[in-house]
């Protein structure tokens, strides 16, 4: 080095040393950039350029944006799979708890004045919603056709040899023992039958049922969520350069993100429709068939839920959760990058 | 334009950045950063593009505080203020004239604006005829050119420079140095951060030298190799 040139132009500037000034840690200043400038904000002008980069990441990204649609739409087919299942089996259920009722036997030394302030009483209970009286000819009758008594031996008998009885359908099946055991207090009833063990495994198969399709749907959105983050976050890193680029040259964060949300929401929708389209086209169908088979004869009669019932329930909220996922993983997968 | 007292950085494990620093530089000027790695002349870069928050001290940016900016805030200096770094940092899959026009789009110009302007810095930096020629299809000179073209395309009234010379060959880098002289002389103050000896001693600029995060030197028309003076 040549330290007599160095040293003349070592001479103390004039821009040296400006008059020091104590720093101490100051508010935050009231007047800010953001303050005036509002581009953070979405902006109807730059519609066109947030789809214009939003097709563009879904095709330059093919593949990825295909891969996280069938992802979105497996899930999702799942979790309406699941809801279809589960509405169905209540459905069921509801239809089978009305069907299974009680029956009151009534005292032989009853007269038809009593009989029937029986009835009134019975009636006038909070869970009850009907009672029918089945007098002994038609309980044998009933008796009679359930066993299959084709040589009239049961009809050869007198009708005597039965109870009057009534039929008590109730209006909530989880309160089937309070109600039988104020019914057996009552004066003039003789007996009780009720199908007890029918109606605890209805219940609790209810309860499993709703309960199971529940812990599913959630297990399968979380699931859906954290695959769907991960997916955008391959896409996200693929641009990490171009997003610290645009950091640098003063672009907000949410003018990155608009592009990145609405490629979200699109994969959303798209993995929605998919499988909302699919199952609702052949839904009837299936169910139509299930009735048909004779593999299991009790389907013939059982009250399932039509296509339209269930797909305007489950349709929106699918669409609802595909777009969540959608946005939910873009923001998440982007985050990292944002903070330049 | 810029004005940093007592300004230090430490980061958070424990290195220091910049230490003590206290600068004043005019508006219209040119000054060179100069010092080895690790001297802090990137974290200075950092602090003024708010890459970084100080530890203690103040900056102050055209008569702003900019210690304090909050992150949402960091854009809108950003735009202040034209950047041009080492590695170009074009958009890859935009063409030259979608980057420069890039830099106007994001502060919501008017499309007729864009029109205007884009071609005419394009034509500034000599690069009218590649505009729409992809970054890869360019020279690297020519990148650098369209960085520059972007970084003044809104007329920014402060440039920083990351090494701009430092992934060019030595005509290529005078050709650029030529192009910030002539932005320069148009009143936009230049801050340089460079290892380029022979550019900042052909120069003759202000030249602020770093050594262990502070300023051992600062002389209005210095060289380069007056940094080792105080070795």
């Amino acid at each position: 080095m040549n330290s007599t040139t160095t040293k003349k132009s070592t001479k103390p500037a004039k821009h040296i040393k400006p008059p020091k000034i104590k720093s101490p840690r100051q508010p935050k200043q009231q007047k800010s950039y953001s303050t005036n400038y509002k581009s953070g904000d979405f902006k109807f002008r730059n519609i066109k350029y947030y789809l214009a980069e939003t097709f563009r990441n879904i095709v330059r990204n093919k593949i990825m944006s295909l891969t996280s649609v069938a992802t979105v739409a497996a899930c999702l087919f799942i979790v309406i799979f699941s809801y279809a299942i589960g509405s169905n089996v209540n459905h069921v259920l509801s239809y089978l708890e009305t069907s299974v009722g009680i029956t009151v036997f009534v005292d032989d030394e009853l007269d038809v004045q009593q009989v029937d302030q029986l009835y009134h009483e019975i009636l006038d209970m909070g869970n009850v919603t009907a009672v029918t009286f089945i007098p002994p000819q038609e309980a044998l009758e009933n008796l009679a056709e359930a066993l299959g008594d084709t040589h009239g031996i049961l009809m050869s008998l007198e009708p005597d040899t039965l109870r009057r009885s009534f039929t008590v359908e109730l209006a909530d099946i989880r309160e089937q023992r309070e109600t039988v055991e104020y019914i057996a207090e009552l004066f003039g009833v003789h007996s009780i039958s009720e199908a007890a063990g029918v109606t605890d495994t209805l219940i609790t198969l209810n309860n499993f049922v709703f309960a199971f399709s529940f812990i599913v749907m959630l297990i399968l959105g979380i699931l859906a969520i954290v695959i769907i983050t991960n997916t955008i976050k391959l896409t996200v890193n693929n641009r990490r350069n171009e997003i610290i680029i645009m950091k640098y040259v003063g672009a907000t964060d949410w003018f990155i993100k608009w592009p990145f949300v609405i490629e979200g929401i699109v994969i959303g929708i798209f993995g929605a429709a998919i499988p909302i389209a699919i199952i609702w086209i052949s839904y009837d169908g299936i169910m139509d068939s299930l009735r048909d088979s004779q593999i299991i004869q009790m389907f013939t009669e059982m009250p399932f839920r039509s296509a339209s019932e269930i797909f305007p329930i489950v349709a929106p909220v699918v669409v609802i959760l595909g777009v969540g996922i959608g946005v939910l993983g873009s923001i998440s997968a982007m985050r990292k990058y944002l903070s330049v | 334009m810029i004005r940093i007292n007592n300004a230090t950085k430490i980061y958070d494990n424990g290195a220091r950045g910049i230490q003590d620093v206290t600068l004043n530089i005019e508006k219209g000027e040119f000054a060179f950063i100069v010092g080895s790695s690790g001297s802090g002349k990137s974290t200075l870069i950092k602090l003024l593009l708010k890459e970084v928050d100080l530890t203690e001290g103040e900056i102050f940016i055209n008569d702003e505080n900019i210690t304090y900016f909050s992150r949402k805030d960091t854009p809108f200096l950003r735009r202040k203020m034209g950047v041009v770094f080492q590695d170009f940092r074009l958009l890859p899959n935009k063409t030259v004239y979608e980057n420069v026009a890039f830099a106007m789009q994001i502060t919501d110009a008017a499309n007729r604006e864009i029109r205007r302007n884009v071609p005419m810095v394009l034509s500034m930096v000599g690069l009218q005829k590649k505009s729409k020629a992809y970054p890869n299809q360019l020279s690297g000179g020519e990148q650098q050119r369209c960085a520059l073209a972007r970084a003044i395309v809104n007329n920014p009234p402060l440039l920083i420079c990351d090494e701009p010379t430092g992934n060019l060959d030595p005509d290529t880098a005078w050709d650029i140095m030529n192009l910030l002289n002539e932005i320069n002389d148009r009143g936009t103050t230049i801050v340089m951060a460079t290892h380029a000896w022979d550019i900042v001693d052909g120069m003759k600029k202000r030249v602020i030298a770093l050594k262990n995060g502070f300023v051992v030197r600062d002389v209005e028309r210095g060289g380069y190799s007056d940094e080792f003076y105080n070795d």
